[in-house]
């Protein structure tokens, strides 16, 4: 027997606490900025974007945030595939489809912020 | 809302009837039953065997709420019938049905085996290492008082099933445990007497879990006992993952022993009678 479930929850209910953080900041930071003045100038200006795409921390954020939302999403899906009242068999494949699909959505992801990031610096 | 004036008012009873040996499918009878104000619905049913049709078969056993053994849908919420008073449900039609999510045995009998297996499953019972002790107790194991309320609502329930047929995930799942089974299970988690903390939370973290429910809360709001199993299971879901992060005690602690000396009553308080002498020979009793 495993804690297998139990971890799974966990990290369900942690990862699903730091989306709100990440979240949090992002709509502080971006949408309202005319309220709480937390990023120098207009944030959605071309200027301030692209300056902000060069920042390591930003591509940082946005990977940090594409793992958690994607394990948040893809474990809730999986509870909603397994009500399905599916076979133990099936039931199995879909939590290897679900782990297969969110590793290549996250490298993806992970390789666009990334490339992103060298864009911006590299139009400097 | 009751309609009570005092006199016999005429209830059609439109019950639910099923043979297996003799019916392809269930189909609905309506009984008459004169309903004098107070009147149960176990007692509808009994009226109707003993005047009406004989053959009409449900299983009750105590007539007040203990037993667990009567219940059933009425007017398509599941209720004990020994303890639902018909005036204060329906106005003219009483709709009688077994309770859902079970298979049928006959009428309004649901076979109960499935749902005490998965009870069961969860070794719902007290497990410790000092087995001659179980087996032939010398005293009291202590509990403190705030460990007892710990689990004393849950330990309230009375196994009749209602919350199992009133839970939309046992209905399309039959694999998840259901709120019965899993309330039994938080109350041992949490008993201090039990030893076996670590083996029940390995055992919940899988498949038999409470991972599958949506904490819709349709087995609380039915339960007649108060037990609120759909809040034990959240609470076990909160034990099981402060366990996985260390945060809990439980995993460290040391089962209760027996009652320890200073706990005992010094002397016997004022007032108290003493035990009545054993009238059969060779009998024996904790003190
Ligand atoms: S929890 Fe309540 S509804 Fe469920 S079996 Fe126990 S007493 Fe019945
Ligand atoms: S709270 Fe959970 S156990 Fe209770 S009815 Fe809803 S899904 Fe079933
Ligand atoms: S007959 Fe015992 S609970 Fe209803």
């Amino acid at each position: 027997m495993s804690i297998k479930n139990t971890k799974l929850w966990t990290w369900h209910v942690l990862a699903g606490l730091i989306l709100i953080f990440l979240l949090g900041l992002h709509m502080l930071g971006f949408h309202m900025n005319d309220v709480l003045h937390m990023v120098e100038g207009d944030p959605l200006d071309w200027s301030t974007v692209s300056e902000r795409a060069q920042a390591l921390s930003q591509a940082v954020f946005y990977i940090l945030f594409l793992g958690f939302a994607l394990y948040h999403g893809l474990y809730g899906l999986r509870n909603i595939l397994l009500e399905l009242n599916i076979s133990d068999g099936t039931a199995g494949f879909v939590n290897k489809l679900l782990v297969v699909a969110g590793v290549l959505l996250f490298a993806f992801g992970t390789w666009a912020a990334i490339a992103s990031w060298n864009l911006a610096k590299a139009t400097v | 809302m009751s309609n009570d004036n005092g006199k016999d008012q005429n209830f059609i009873f439109r019950v639910r009837r099923f043979d297996p040996e003799k019916d392809p499918k269930p189909y609905y009878q309506d009984f008459t039953v004169p309903c004098p104000p107070g009147m149960v619905v176990l007692d509808g049913l009994w009226y109707i065997k003993e005047n009406l049709d004989p053959s009409l078969s449900w299983r009750s056993s105590c007539r007040m709420g203990v037993c667990g053994s009567c219940g059933m849908m009425l007017n398509g919420k599941p209720h004990l019938a020994c303890h639902t008073q018909v005036r204060e449900l329906a106005k003219d039609i009483l709709l009688v049905a077994p309770l859902p999510n079970f298979d049928i045995v006959r009428d309004l009998v649901p076979d109960l085996g499935p749902m005490m297996d998965k009870h069961r499953a969860l070794n719902t019972r007290t497990i410790r290492d000092d087995g001659e002790e179980m087996l032939k107790p010398t005293d009291q194991y202590w509990q403190d008082p705030e460990d007892l309320v710990k689990y004393l609502q849950f330990a309230y329930c009375i196994k009749c099933g209602c919350c199992m047929a009133a839970c939309p995930t046992l209905a399309t799942d039959e694999r998840y445990s259901g709120p019965m089974p899993l309330a039994q299970g938080y109350r041992y988690l949490v008993d201090t007497r039990d030893g076996a903390f670590k083996d029940r939370v390995k055992q919940l973290s899988g498949e038999q879990g409470p991972w599958r429910c949506h904490y819709a809360g349709e087995c609380s709001a039915v339960c007649p006992k108060g037990v609120d199993p759909a809040r034990a299971i959240q609470l076990m879901k909160r034990q099981l993952v402060f366990d996985y992060l260390r945060l809990s005690k439980l995993r460290y602690r040391k089962p209760a022993g027996l009652l320890p000396q200073e706990k005992r009553a010094k002397e016997r308080r004022e007032g108290i009678a003493e035990p009545p002498e054993f009238t059969v020979e060779g009998a024996t009793s904790l003190q």
